[in-house]
């Protein structure tokens, strides 16, 4: 579904990625661990396509596509999604507004009938309930004035609704209380499908008691030095990164 | 051009009519036409006023008001056309509202006319007084208690002539409303309109003031208000813009605990001018005053914001706010936006910011991450910048119609 390879890319000429490759299968939850500074959220931003990140060399391919050629829009209706660490507050646009614009793009995209007004406006309500948010954030300003744990759900409610097949969740889990760490969980694992991968990147385990991962890999110096089952991301927790940092020197 | 030569009084006015005319245009003797030197014309130009001659009253289209009336706002509308006051196309105002022409005052009424009119506008404003030498068609509101159903001015412009428009409103103490001035029509006219407001003790206005005429047609004017003791004014304002486009908007507090907020947008684009000067007057003590304006400047655009405070020396305890944003879609576009503090109480409070910037990439690509396309993205962020403005209006049918508008703007405003 996602093959990253030999991927390198810098930030303001500074080179972060140096030579990461990952395969992801359909259907499959892997997790993406290490310290601040290797390269973990650059990945996310890289898949994306945010602008300021420059690939220079390597190659993902989503599906059959080259991702890397794609404007950030077409990765997004190709079904891409990175629930954002920091998610952006755009006052005077609502929630809704906004999560009903993604959604006609998408299908607009495809050729499909636009859902209707009202039919849409039940679907986004019940995806609010599910992520614990009250129904009034859908008339509030995108992000605007939410919380930490509240931007993170909005992330959460914008993948439910926009079903993708690869859901990037960078640090979705930093700066939430354990119960809505349980709602964040609980959204992704009910999206669980065997069509529909997932990249949780993290610096903690505690994540991972909620979302099983098929696969953990550490990241150090922007390359994939170490890969196993969840058991490695025990180990971690155990004896933290340096005896890895250590090896890879 | 100057201003002496334009000030040409209509024929057949009553006498304390006359006195009016006679009075504005003895204040523009001697006055310069103003040109680059003259420091509240520093950024706009004059010319495309001084270049043509607005002498042609051929209707150029549909005089229907119905083509500009506001869904669901369930208005009582005064309807003016080429600057002519339409009884027959006006609805009928509430009992507490009396509408006046200013030319079939009675004594009384003219009295009262006489001791507001052109006394709250101030005199360095030219324009006005050449507006008052040619006054004629101008009409008078007279407000009492508490109006329910918002009051809305339709000047509706058709023509390509030289248009006047007056407008003074009265609020009784006490009194409460809601006030739209909609300027509109496919007129390529050139209008000068004075709106004076006078605000009695303990009334309170809620006013918008729409510059959404054609975008050929040319303004020159403002609107002017004087708040006694404890009166609130809150203003709306938006203005799309043209080959010029100058408004001045001024709010005197004058009586003690007076009140106003003024929110504003223009939204100028391709070779289009507008230039707001605002100006809150603080001469009694313990008011407050609270400006917002921002602006959308596109293609080779250019505005001009000049926000000024003046507090005299009476006016201990003030506090008043003045805050301008201005995006700029393009590399050509400009906006001359300048803050001008006069303080002589040291007792108040008074804070002010301009900014002047680019919409987010963060912002965009947030958007176009999610599945928006450049043009859509760019267009939603366009629109929540003005948008956020309008959350606070008093009146949700008339946001509605200001929301389609400045999406359909938008709209056609991709890069």
């Amino acid at each position: 579904m996602l093959s990253i390879h030999d991927l390198y890319a810098s930030v303001d000429e500074t080179e972060i990625l140096k030579g990461l490759s990952l395969e992801i299968s359909d259907g499959e939850v892997h997790a993406i661990m290490g310290v601040n500074g290797s390269g973990k959220s650059t990945l996310g931003h890289v898949l994306a396509g945010r602008p300021g990140y420059t690939v220079t060399s390597g190659s993902v391919r989503m599906d059959d596509q080259d991702l890397l050629e794609l404007e950030p829009e077409i990765r997004s209706r190709a079904g891409l999604f990175l629930a954002f660490q920091y998610p952006v507050e755009v006052p005077g646009v609502t929630n809704l507004e906004f999560l009903k614009a993604a959604v006609e793009a998408r299908s607009r995209h495809y050729g499909e009938e636009p859902l209707n007004a009202s039919e849409f406006l039940k679907q986004a309500r019940g995806i609010c309930d599910a992520v614990n948010l009250d129904q009034s954030f859908l008339r509030r300003g995108v992000n605007e004035g939410f919380s930490g744990g509240e931007k993170k759900r909005n992330e959460l409610m914008q993948m439910m609704l926009l079903q993708p097949k690869v859901a990037i969740l960078d640090e979705t889990d930093s700066g939430l209380d354990i119960d809505a760490l349980q709602v964040v969980a609980d959204g992704v694992n009910s999206l669980r499908a065997p069509d529909r991968s997932f990249v949780v990147i993290t610096h903690y385990q505690r994540l991972l008691n909620y979302i099983e991962p098929d696969y953990v890999h550490v990241l150090v110096g922007g390359r994939i030095v170490r890969s196993g089952d969840k058991s490695l991301a025990l180990e971690l927790e155990e004896k933290g990164y340096r005896w890895l940092e250590d090896e890879v020197a | 051009m100057d201003f002496e030569q334009l000030a040409v009084a209509p024929a057949a006015s009553p006498v304390w009519l006359q006195d009016f005319h006679a009075a504005s245009r003895s204040a523009l003797v001697g006055v310069p036409w103003p040109d680059r030197k003259t420091e509240a014309w520093r950024n706009t130009s004059l010319r495309p006023l001084t270049d043509e001659s607005f002498n042609d009253s051929t209707m150029t289209g549909s005089s229907d008001p119905s083509e500009y009336r506001i869904d669901d706002l369930n208005s009582r509308d005064v309807v003016f056309v080429d600057g002519q006051y339409k009884p027959e196309l006006s609805d009928e105002t509430p009992s507490n509202v009396n509408v006046v022409k200013l030319a079939d005052a009675s004594e009384t009424e003219a009295q009262l006319i006489r001791s507001s009119l052109g006394t709250i506008v101030p005199v360095s404003q030219h324009f006005a007084q050449l507006n008052g030498s040619r006054l004629n068609d101008g009409i008078m509101l007279r407000i009492r208690g508490v109006v329910s159903q918002p009051i809305r001015i339709v000047w509706q412009s058709n023509s390509h002539g030289s248009l006047n428009h007056r407008l003074l409103v009265l609020m009784e103490p006490g009194s409460q409303a809601t006030l739209i001035e909609h300027f509109c029509g496919i007129g390529r006219a050139f209008t000068n309109s004075v709106s004076e407001f006078e605000l009695a003790e303990n009334s309170h206005l809620h006013h918008y003031r729409l510059h959404l005429e054609h975008e050929a047609a040319i303004h020159v004017g403002g609107c002017h208000a004087r708040l006694s003791a404890n009166a609130s004014l809150s203003g709306f304002h938006l203005g799309t813009g043209s080959p010029l486009k100058r408004l001045d908007v001024t709010v005197n507090h004058a009586g003690a605990g007076a009140d106003s907020r003024m929110v504003g947008a223009y939204l100028p684009k391709t070779k289009q001018r507008i230039d707001y000067h605002i100006c809150a007057e603080h001469s009694a003590p313990h008011c407050t005053s609270e400006s917002t304006f921002r602006g959308i400047v596109a293609d080779e655009a250019r505005a001009v914001f000049n926000g000024r405070i003046h507090i005299h020396p009476g006016a201990r305890e003030t506090e008043a706010t003045l805050d301008n944003k201005n995006l700029l879609t393009s590399y050509k576009a400009q906006v001359h936006t300048k803050p001008e503090l006069e303080i002589y109480n040291d007792d108040v409070a008074c804070a002010h910011g301009a900014t002047v910037s680019q919409l987010s990439e963060e912002s965009l690509h947030y958007l176009r991450s999610r599945g928006l396309g450049p043009d859509a993205a760019y267009r939603m962020l366009n629109f929540a910048f003005i948008n956020e403005l309008l959350d606070g209006a008093s009146e949700p049918p008339l946001a509605e119609y200001l929301r389609t508008r400045l999406q359909n703007w938008f709209e056609q405003e991709a890069p």
